[in-house]
């Protein structure tokens, strides 16, 4: 059954209480808002405070991290007052304390301009690979990764970062957010 | 355990436009300047902004990330 809504605002509204119910069983209790454009059926979801995006500070078993989680969807009027989402873009990165540029960048782009012919679904970061005797930074390539719902960044955050979490039903708590993401929006 | 990033980069963001963001509906004007505040914080302005996220040649920051999203809202 698709997310439903009065209105588009409402339908938002929903689908952020959803996510803020689940980074605060498992990461952080830094919410994410929505915002809107008058007119245009689409939202963006991140982490914002006095109207300024911000990062949500995790505790990592390497020290203190930024987390940034940001998605725009773009709602699709199934039938009468029914609004399914769909992902028009993501990106969610994890930056060390200290540090400008995200160590991780995981991105999504539906549509890209034309001549981009990468992986719409990737990852990027400041990494050195090392491909036989060439250098090439992780920035330079589009590694792909498939989609990445954002309860497997914060699962990588609990299991491979450390990152205490919030409530015992933690791992209970991202299944079920993704189980209900696949049922209930279309990525 | 997590609390609010400090991070350095503190936008003065309008009390209207905060009631705006905060009721979730942004006008064409409201969003435009949003965009406009974070794009300043980058040392930027509007324009080069939006031209440098439609490149993704923008600093490879938050704020920066924050303006691609935003981008998506615009007309096309």
């Amino acid at each position: 059954m698709p997310i439903t809504g009065r209105t588009l605002r409402e339908a938002a509204q929903k689908l952020c209480d959803h996510i803020n119910r689940v980074l605060s069983r498992t990461v952080t209790r830094t919410r994410v808002v929505p915002v809107g454009r008058e007119g245009v059926p689409r939202i963006e979801v991140t982490f914002r405070q006095g109207g300024q995006p911000i990062r949500a500070r995790l505790r990592t078993r390497f020290g203190p991290m930024g987390l940034y989680l940001g998605q725009v969807c773009e709602w699709v009027l199934k039938r009468d007052r029914l609004h399914q989402l769909r992902t028009v873009k993501y990106a969610y990165t994890l930056t060390p304390d200290g540090e400008d540029e995200p160590l991780l960048r995981w991105e999504y782009i539906r549509q890209p301009e034309p001549e981009a012919l990468w992986c719409r679904h990737h990852l990027q970061g400041p990494v050195d690979l090392q491909l036989n005797r060439h250098t090439a930074s992780l920035n330079d390539l589009h590694l792909p990764t498939g989609y990445v719902p954002f309860e497997e960044v914060l699962r990588f955050c609990i299991i491979d970062l450390g990152v205490r979490p919030l409530s015992r039903d933690w791992d209970r708590t991202l299944r079920d957010s993704y189980e209900q993401f696949k049922t209930e929006f279309t990525q | 355990m997590s609390r609010i990033s400090g991070d350095g980069r503190k936008l003065h963001v309008p009390k209207a436009l905060q009631l705006a963001i905060k009721r979730g509906q942004l006008t064409d004007e409201q969003l435009r300047e949003l965009i406009t505040l974070e794009a300043q914080a980058l040392g930027l302005d509007y324009e080069e902004a939006i031209r440098r996220a439609k490149e993704r040649s923008l600093p490879k920051n938050y704020l920066s990330t924050d303006i691609e999203l935003l981008l998506e809202l615009l007309p096309a």
